[in-house]
């Protein structure tokens, strides 16, 4: 069972990747979210990725953005990256200690190596603050390459730049 | 929803609290977290105010988290998810989970919710860890309960003096006998391929069947490879449960 090296799991998300599977062009409504995915290949054709997209439909603040990585043995899918919403979360649930803000899921490489399937450690980001925003970064953030024609990617500037 | 918030502090010992995510929709903060570390989504609204009854429910967020990495989009998974809401006396509307409770019952009405939420987002993780480790066992049955009436022979030598190239299980239909592989890994799919290719050049009449456990978990060059040598794919055991009769059927 292949043991992946932090620099190998960096390179999974950071890798350029092509589109093999496009997403469908309207996020299609199912059980009171909307849904969409798309497949990636890396550009070496090395590795193989789903994209899901899911934004509730009541609740446009829940919303989940994720890359699964298909690994090559019996491991199945990991989700190594995947960028949140401003939902509840905690680092320490033991210690019980919230937080409410947009995070993105990483994958620790420990649990990669043992097969986890959902990434554990999250961190607060201020790069979005919608699910459109999110989109766009997430899109730049795992290098999907031809990207444009499938998405109205948002590439304003920061109305509050100075 | 202050007198059930004093209710439910006593019960969860003070860690508990609401938030009003909209208006006469509030959102349970209490210590129940999901594996990667997001606390469970649950929500409180007055189903009724005269009969005093309260909603608790997930407004179909346990199932938006279960689809990131899994579909319920077969019969089967269909009938296992509405056993574990069945067996747990939970309710659902459109992916909503819910259960009505009385204040004096918002406790375990909670728990109850969450106990099955749990269960739901799991579904991903009992199914695969299943396949996975009983994937050749599981081929066996559904061929022992489904496919007897085709003879199956398992491990068949089609060329006596090489033992090295073994077909899991030869059925013997009306045109050519049906080679059947059930396919796990790289490994499995290059002696496949090479099996095929040698059983060809044999001049053994014979269609090949392969059923994989998962063909998008192979190497690029191993996908190539095997489908441009065998006749007949099944992607999954899944697929391959759902469509074996009539296809076996349609070959006899």
């Amino acid at each position: 069972m292949k043991e992946y090296t932090q620099e190998e799991l960096n390179e999974l998300i950071e890798c350029p990747k092509i589109i093999i599977e496009a997403p469908s062009k309207e996020m299609k409504l199912i059980q009171g979210n909307r849904r969409n995915s798309m497949k990636l290949e890396s550009k070496d054709g090395e590795h193989h990725f789903l994209v899901f997209m899911r934004k509730h439909e009541k609740f446009a603040e829940n919303f989940s953005i994720g890359l699964s990585y298909q690994h090559k043995d019996h491991r199945g899918k990991s989700t190594i990256i995947r960028c949140n919403g401003p939902t509840a979360h905690s680092n320490n649930p033991l210690d019980c200690d919230v937080h409410f803000n947009y995070h993105i899921h990483r994958m620790p490489i420990e649990d990669l190596n043992d097969g986890c399937e959902h990434p554990y450690d999250k961190v607060r980001t201020k790069d979005y603050a919608s699910y459109e925003e999110a989109l766009s970064y997430f899109i730049n953030l795992v290098n999907v390459q031809g990207a444009e024609p499938y998405f109205a990617l948002t590439n304003q500037n920061n109305l509050f730049d100075t | 929803m202050n007198d059930f918030l004093t209710l439910l502090r006593t019960q969860f010992n003070n860690h508990v609290a609401l938030k009003e995510k909209r208006p006469g929709i509030f959102q349970l903060l209490a210590p129940l977290f999901h594996e990667d570390g997001d606390m469970v989504d649950i929500f409180l609204e007055w189903t009724s105010e005269e009969q005093n009854t309260i909603r608790v429910c997930d407004y179909g967020l346990s199932i938006m988290r279960l689809s990131y990495t899994y579909e319920i989009d077969t019969q089967n998974k269909e009938r296992i998810f509405h056993r574990i809401l069945k067996d747990n006396r939970i309710k659902e509307d459109n992916g909503n989970l819910y259960i009505i409770a009385k204040p004096g019952n918002l406790y375990p009405a909670i728990m109850q919710l969450a106990h099955v939420i749990s269960k739901v987002t799991n579904m991903s993780y009992f199914k695969r860890e299943v396949i996975k480790s009983l994937f050749y066992e599981m081929l066996t049955e559904f061929i022992n309960e489904s496919l007897l009436k085709y003879n199956p022979t398992h491990r068949f030598f089609p060329i006596h003096q090489r033992d090295d190239l073994e077909v899991d299980y030869k059925f013997d239909v009306n045109s050519r006998p049906i080679y059947l592989f059930g396919v796990k890994d790289d490994a499995k799919a290059r002696l496949t391929t090479i099996s095929c290719l040698e059983f060809e050049r044999a001049k053994i009449p014979f269609k090949s069947v392969v059923v994989h456990e998962d063909f998008n978990s192979l190497s690029k060059k191993d996908r190539s490879r095997i489908t441009n040598t065998v006749d007949k794919q099944y992607t999954s055991l899944e697929t391959f449960t759902e469509s074996a009769i009539p296809y076996f059927a349609r070959q006899n």
